[in-house]
C-alpha cells in the first residue's frame, strides 16, 4: 500500500501542468502571460517549437523575459516538470545527487518524505485510503547573494505556485477528496534549523521552497477481477 | 413459481459517488426517444456533447459537492389488525452543489431554462462511469421530472462560497433495477472531462457590402461590464450559410483585429438581399447570427 500510495503521489506530481501561454509584447520584450507559475530567473523554458530560453525576468503572473533564442517568445511555454524523490531523508539525498550533474535537470524538486501512514478504510465505505503526506517542494536558491526576502521572492514563491498547481490536480481528479485547506511551511533555507539559523542542508545542495502537508484521501476505483 | 434466485458472480460492476450529471432530452426533434444503443459501437463521446442538434445533444454538468439522492419512504396502507399492504415505492430525489467557479449565475440562468424540457440524466460517478437505465438493448437517461428541477443560487457567506443548489425528483415511475453502468475502460473515456458547450453571442456587427463583415464575439459569462471574449478564434472556427440558397459558403479570411481581442472581420462576397447565417464551430462552443446582406 504504500509503494501505492508513493506511486498515485508521483503520478499527481508527473500530471502537473507545466505549461504557460503567453503573448509576447514586442515594445517592451516581455511576454505576458496569466500565469507564471514556478518559471524563474536563470531557469530555462521551452517554447513549441522546441526552442530552449533561459529567463532572465520573472513578475509573479505577470510576465517573464526570455533570451537566448531569436524571434518573440509566446505561446505555449513549457516549464521543467519537477523532479521526483521519494524515500527517508538519507535515501532521497543519495538518490538526488547521484541522478545528475547538472542542477538545472534535477529542479525543482518535489519529494516525497517517507515514513507514509495511512489508513485504510473496508467495505463499508467508498473511500479506499486516507493518508497524510509531507511533501517538500524546492529548489535551488543563491545562498552567497540572497537576502531573505530574495529567497523569498525567487525561490519560495514560484514554488508556493507548484503547490498550487499539485492541488489543482487533486482537486480535478474525482478519484480523490477535494483538497479544501492543507498546510504550508515555507522556508528560506532548506536545512537542519538550530538556534544559530540553519545548520546543515538535508540535502546536498542550497535549497529554498515550502513543505507541504496535506491529507490525500482516495476513492475506491472499479473493481478488476 | 419460485422466488428470484440471488446468487451473483465476483467483481460485479458497483456505482460510486455521483460525481456529475449528464442532462439530456428525453426526444429529439423528430420524436424519437435518445439513448445509447449497445448494439452497435458505442458513439464517439465527444460529437455528443458537441452535436449541432440540440435536441440530441448532450448537455454535462459541472462537478457537484455534497451529493445526496435520498429515496422517500414507501407508502403503505395499513389495517386495524396491524396487517401493512404495499402501495408503492418513494419517490428519489437529487440534491447537490456546484461550488465557486461553477456557481456563476449566469450558469443558473441557463439550468433555470431547463425545466422547461422534457430532459434525462445519465450520472457519473467519480471513477468517471456512466449510468442510465438499460431497457433492451438500449441504455436511456433516468428521466427527471421535470417541474420538480430547482437551481437555486446561495450566495457567498464568511464560512461558505457561493453554490448553486441544484435538486430535483426522478420520474416516480422508474425502475431502479434497471440502473447499468458503462465504465469509463468500456467507454475510453473519463466521462467527468466532458464538458458542456459554451454560448458565444456575435454583436455590434458592421457589415461592409459584397465584401466583409466586423463584429465582437463575446460569452455570457464575465462582468456587466466586460463579457469574457471568444478570442484566438480562426477561419476554421466558422461557418457562413446562405439561408437563401441552401448552401455553406467558403469564406476567404477571418482574421481577429489585433490589438483588439474578440473583434474579427470575415471577408466574403455577400448577395445583397440574401440571408446568410454566421456559426460559431469551435469545439466546445455554440453560437449563431443570422442577418441580411445589404
Amino acid at each position: 500500500m504504500t509503494k501505492e500510495v508513493s506511486s498515485i503521489v508521483q503520478n499527481i506530481v508527473g500530471n502537473v501542468d507545466n505549461v504557460i501561454v503567453g503573448t509576447y509584447d514586442v515594445l517592451t520584450g516581455r511576454t505576458y502571460c496569466c500565469k507564471t507559475k514556478w518559471a524563474r530567473i536563470g531557469k530555462t523554458c521551452t517554447d513549441s517549437n522546441g526552442l530552449v530560453w533561459t529567463i532572465t525576468q520573472v513578475v509573479d503572473d505577470q510576465y517573464i523575459v526570455g533570451v537566448g533564442q531569436s524571434g518573440p517568445l509566446e505561446g505555449d511555454i513549457e516549464l521543467a516538470m519537477p523532479y521526483w524523490l521519494t524515500g527517508t531523508k538519507i535515501s532521497a539525498n543519495r538518490e538526488w545527487t547521484i541522478a545528475d550533474n547538472d542542477l538545472l535537470n534535477k529542479t525543482p524538486i518535489v519529494w516525497l518524505l517517507e515514513l507514509i501512514k495511512y489508513k485504510a478504510f473496508g467495505r463499508e465505505s467508498t473511500f479506499d485510503w486516507e493518508s497524510e503526506l509531507r511533501l517538500f517542494v524546492l529548489d535551488e536558491t543563491n545562498v552567497t547573494d540572497f537576502y531573505v526576502a530574495d529567497h523569498r521572492e525567487q525561490v519560495v514563491l514560484p514554488m508556493e505556485n507548484l503547490v498550487d498547481e499539485i492541488i489543482k490536480v487533486i482537486n480535478n481528479d474525482r478519484k480523490f477528496v477535494r483538497v479544501e485547506s492543507y498546510d504550508v511551511y515555507s522556508f528560506s533555507r532548506f536545512g537542519v534549523e538550530k538556534d544559530q539559523g540553519m545548520f546543515q542542508n538535508i540535502l546536498d545542495a542550497n535549497l529554498s521552497g515550502v513543505e507541504l502537508r496535506i491529507v490525500l484521501k482516495k476513492y475506491k476505483e472499479n473493481c478488476k477481477c | 413459481m419460485g422466488l428470484s434466485n440471488t446468487g451473483r458472480p465476483n467483481c460485479v460492476p458497483i456505482q460510486s459517488v455521483t460525481s456529475k450529471l449528464i442532462m439530456v432530452p428525453l426526444k429529439d426533434n423528430a420524436g424519437n426517444d435518445n439513448f445509447i444503443d449497445l448494439t452497435s459501437q458505442l458513439p464517439n463521446w465527444l460529437d455528443l456533447v458537441n452535436e449541432a442538434d440540440s435536441s440530441l445533444r448532450w448537455f454535462p454538468l459541472p462537478v457537484f459537492e455534497n451529493v445526496e439522492l435520498p429515496k422517500a419512504d414507501s407508502k403503505f396502507e395499513e389495517a386495524n389488525s396491524g396487517r401493512m399492504v404495499f402501495l408503492r415505492q418513494g419517490k428519489r430525489s437529487f440534491s447537490g452543489e456546484l461550488w465557486a467557479d461553477d456557481s456563476s449565475p449566469t450558469l443558473l440562468s441557463k439550468l433555470q431554462n431547463n425545466r422547461c424540457v422534457d430532459f434525462g440524466v445519465y450520472i457519473i460517478d467519480i471513477n468517471g462511469n456512466l449510468v442510465g437505465s438499460k431497457v433492451g438493448d438500449y441504455l436511456y437517461p433516468i428521466k427527471v421530472d421535470n417541474p420538480s428541477f430547482d437551481p437555486k443560487l446561495m450566495f457567498a457567506t464568511d464560512a461558505t462560497v457561493q453554490k448553486i443548489m441544484v435538486a430535483f425528483d426522478f420520474d416516480r415511475l422508474f425502475d431502479e433495477g434497471t440502473l447499468y453502468m458503462i465504465t469509463a475502460t468500456e467507454a475510453g473515456i473519463d466521462f467527468n472531462t466532458l464538458d458542456g458547450l459554451v454560448d458565444v453571442n456575435v454583436l455590434n456587427v458592421v457589415e461592409i457590402a459584397g465584401q466583409d463583415i466586423t463584429f465582437d464575439a463575446k460569452l455570457d459569462y464575465g462582468t456587466a461590464l466586460n463579457p469574457i471574449l471568444f478570442k484566438g478564434a480562426t477561419l476554421s472556427d466558422f461557418k457562413l450559410y446562405n439561408n437563401d440558397t441552401s448552401t455553406v459558403e467558403s469564406i476567404n479570411s477571418v482574421v481577429e483585429n489585433l490589438p483588439t481581442e474578440g473583434n474579427y472581420t470575415l471577408d466574403f462576397g455577400f448577395n445583397g438581399g440574401d440571408s446568410y447565417t454566421l456559426t460559431i464551430v469551435r469545439t466546445g462552443y455554440t453560437g449563431s447570427y443570422t442577418w441580411t446582406a445589404n
